[in-house]
């Protein structure tokens, strides 16, 4: 039987059961865990850190979710949410190189690309391009108008290409 | 570069597998926090119960732990506890609670072995009746660096915040 998060989460929701759970961490994990390594610039254990704190208050704020954005998007706001605070708490002390590992060399380059956006730009690009969030979305998670969110993501975007071509004509 | 293109890019390259040990972890964390109904998956090394016994008063403090098989690391330090009559003066479900929360961040953080209780001796030889007086009622095997971080976890350990005693003594291995 295929598994879907609707349904594993409405069985989660009634029967709090572990195997429940299990089934819905399977399916969302691998996406937040994506996002956490690029929201935390490539560090290993900040992201899961993060993954975890984000479960643990989905799982205890479960019933404040009305199902009007999907799961995942959910999960990834609180996330967002959970990165914020987190930035606060430790007040960016000088920070550890990325130690990101990856198979793929592109894939490297573009966790470095957005761990060196600002904040606020790396956020809005991960949620708009990467989670899917549309612009409406933002502008409520933020409380930003939507018209500023679409000039945020331009300007995220522009600044992508920015560091990119200096990565580019610095190799 | 289009706007689309950036979008089909990044879009293509979000998800990553999280390491193996991240989901014992964080459902660890739920069940500790009571938000799973019971975690029960099997198999598993059961981290029992740590008993207390004096006299005709008896508490009990049991926790489950939930490490898979085979996780437990090589210990390095056996922490061993003796009880006081602060400890039984506890409620039980107050011990059950704090043993639970520190043996699970343990677990979590691959520094727990094992934990078990440990019923009332029996001895051979001719002990005498000051060693006879001395005996573990709890013991935890664990992973630390030096001794120095052995005695700090048995400071940090709720048998000792609660007056209880807890000799630190290294594992040798030949």
């Amino acid at each position: 039987m295929k598994r879907s998060i609707p349904k594993l989460l409405r069985k989660f929701r009634k029967t709090r059961s572990p195997r429940h759970f299990a089934g819905l961490y399977d399916l969302c994990t691998p996406r937040l865990y994506g996002m956490a390594l690029r929201l935390a610039g490539g560090r290993r254990s900040e992201a899961e850190d993060l993954v975890q704190e984000t479960w643990v208050r989905a799982v205890s704020a479960l019933e404040t979710f009305r199902g009007d954005s999907r799961f995942l998007t959910w999960l990834i706001g609180i996330m967002i949410n959970c990165n914020r605070e987190r930035d606060r708490r430790s007040a960016r002390r000088a920070r550890p190189e990325p130690e990101i590992a990856s198979d793929r060399d592109d894939a490297l380059d573009l966790d470095r690309l957005l761990g060196e956006l600002p904040r606020g730009y790396r956020e809005i690009l991960l949620l708009h391009d990467l989670a899917g969030y549309t612009h409406a979305e933002i502008g409520e998670h933020f409380g930003i108008a939507e018209g500023t969110s679409k000039s945020q993501l331009s300007r995220a975007r522009a600044a992508v290409r920015a560091l990119a071509a200096r990565q580019e004509s610095s190799t | 570069m289009s706007e689309d293109n950036t979008k089909t890019s990044l879009g293509d390259r979000i998800e990553r597998t999280p390491p193996p040990d991240l989901k014992r972890r964080v459902m660890t964390e739920l069940a500790a926090r009571g938000e799973l109904a019971q975690y029960d998956r099997r198999p598993r090394a059961v981290i029992g119960a740590l008993g207390f016994a004096a006299g005709v008063v008896v508490t009990l403090v049991a926790w489950a732990i939930l490490m898979e098989a085979g996780e437990a690391p090589a210990a390095s330090h056996a922490l061993l506890l003796y009880d006081t009559e602060t400890v039984r003066e506890q409620p039980s479900h107050r011990l059950v609670a704090e043993y639970s929360r520190w043996a699970n961040s343990l677990a979590e953080r691959g520094m727990l072995a094992a934990a078990e209780e440990l019923g009332p001796g029996s001895w051979v030889g001719n002990p005498t009746p000051a060693a006879m007086q001395k005996t573990p009622s709890g013991l935890f095997l664990v992973l630390v660096r030096s001794d120095a971080e052995a005695l700090a976890l048995a400071e940090a350990s709720p048998h000792h915040q609660y007056g209880g005693l807890v000799e630190v003594r290294p594992i040798i291995r030949h």
